[in-house]
């Protein structure tokens, strides 16, 4: 009952039915209550979307048009079949050839004639005069012409090679004001050629305000590595019950990062700093392979 | 400017159908490419493609638009600003799309955008209501008197009217408040 009385005072205000003191009133309780702020903004956006029929009925027709056409996800999972098919074929078709390539000899050579047993001897001169000519070899049918794959690029070793700066700033991350904890980095191929979605997740722990914070990736170039990325990242605060007790303890905030990076095979560094600041605050090593 | 590029924004200011359909065929795979290419699923590219349209029809009401661009253009424009926009609410931090197309960003679009997404949200839940709820309170913010809502849908009385406008709206309110892209964006 308590929630529909103040829909009706809402609407009443929002149509301009309040009375010039009762909507002075209102406005008042609107600038010391942020959550009814926010509720007659809602309010609001709902009468204006609602209200509006010409976009209504656009929407509708978006709704209808989009649902008659086949769901781009299945789109998708009908190439991602199809090529699934052809990848099939493919390796099908590259196994015969070559199971024709490498077949063993028995198998290899059926068709050479039996040469007939003949005595120990060397020359022709030898053979008794009624023996009938040797047998030749009967051709053995050319191998048929196998394709050759593209070569494979490997990367090469210095690609993995760990980079001593690095390794040595490495050895140096942490601070004490800052500490990062909990951290999972995922790298995902997005099925593109060289292109990976990275997410990074991570705990900023700091009894002080946090710092706007810089992501980054670097190859293992020597010599102090090349960088491949740099975001920026805003800590928010985790609404935790230990995070709203005493202001000098150490206050918990996430750290985010989902973002998408064309990769070559090899060895990365991934870092976190604050801007300005040489040392890491967090440093680690990661593999990108094929 | 040409021909085809002045159908298009015809057949979005008219709301024609077989002129949306061919928007969606012409324009729908390029920006599902785009998205897919960002991080987002064929999904996500057609939440955002609808989106789109939606701020364009938005301009085209506005008398003093002018299509400065290629349809085109002005439209992956504002799918690449939708989905940025997106990304960076999921990953809190700054976002650089992968893009192979030149583009000129329209500050004027930006309100229009933000309002847009909104709005999105409000349509999203309001399209999952039941039938009933979503005709009572189209009928209410279309300005029909509780009375007259209850005649056109057959409700025993006006002040039964006002409670089931009451508890509907009551419902979408909830739906909204527990989205996730509503928390984001109030965030």
């Amino acid at each position: 009952m308590e929630q529909e009385a103040l829909h009706d005072q809402i609407e009443a205000y929002l149509a301009g039915r309040l009375s010039d003191q009762e909507r002075a009133l209102f406005e008042q309780q609107l600038a010391d209550q942020p959550e009814l702020a926010a509720e007659v903004a809602l309010h609001r956006g709902l009468a204006r979307l609602l209200s509006d029929g010409e976009k209504l009925a656009f929407r509708q027709s978006l709704a209808a048009i989009a649902q008659s056409l086949p769901s781009p996800g299945a789109q998708a999972t009908w190439k991602k079949l199809r090529l699934l098919g052809w990848s099939a074929l493919v390796l099908l078709i590259l196994a015969v050839l070559g199971w024709w390539q490498f077949r063993p000899a028995a198998v290899v050579k059926p068709s050479i004639r039996q040469a007939p047993t003949l005595p120990a001897t060397d020359t022709a001169a030898e053979l008794p005069p009624s023996l009938p000519p040797a047998p030749q070899e009967l051709p053995v049918p050319p191998a048929a012409p196998v394709p050759v794959p593209a070569p494979v690029k490997k990367p090469s070793p210095q690609a993995f090679a760990p980079n001593p700066a690095l390794e040595a700033e490495m050895a140096t991350a942490g601070d004490p004001y800052y500490t990062i904890q909990d951290t999972h980095l995922e790298v995902v191929a997005t099925g593109k050629a060289a292109k990976f979605r990275l997410t990074f997740q991570a705990l900023l722990l700091t009894a002080l305000e946090p710092p706007v914070l810089v992501w980054s990736i670097r190859s293992n170039k020597p010599p102090a590595g090349e960088e491949k990325m740099s975001i920026t990242i805003q800590p928010e605060l985790l609404e935790i019950e230990s995070n709203v007790r005493a202001f000098a303890l150490k206050k918990a905030y996430r750290l985010a990062v989902d973002t998408v990076a064309t990769l070559s095979p090899g060895l990365y560094y991934v870092r976190l700093q604050v801007p300005g600041q040489e040392k890491p605050l967090w440093m680690q090593p990661y593999q990108v392979v094929e | 400017m040409g021909k085809a590029n002045q159908q298009y924004l015809k057949a979005i200011r008219t709301g024609d159908d077989a002129g949306l359909r061919s928007i969606y065929l012409d324009f729908l795979p390029r920006i599902t490419s785009l998205i897919t290419r960002n991080g987002g699923t064929p999904d996500d590219a057609q939440d955002v493609f609808q989106d789109a349209l939606v701020v364009l029809f938005e301009k085209c009401r506005d008398k003093n638009f002018v299509l400065s661009s290629a349809f085109s253009t002005l439209l992956y424009g504002i799918c690449r600003n939708l989905w940025g926009n997106r990304l960076q609410k999921r990953s809190r931090s700054e976002v650089t799309l992968i893009d192979d197309f030149k583009y000129t960003d329209d500050t004027d679009l930006v309100e229009t955008i933000i309002v847009a997404e909104k709005e999105s949200i409000l349509w999203d839940n309001f399209r999952h209501l039941g039938k009933d709820c979503q005709q009572i309170l189209t009928l209410f913010f279309g300005k029909k008197s509780m009375q007259e809502i209850a005649d056109l849908m057959n409700l025993t009385s006006a002040g039964y009217a006002k409670k089931r406008k009451f508890h509907c709206k009551a419902t979408l309110l909830e739906k909204i408040k527990s989205d996730p892209r509503y928390r984001e964006f109030m965030s």
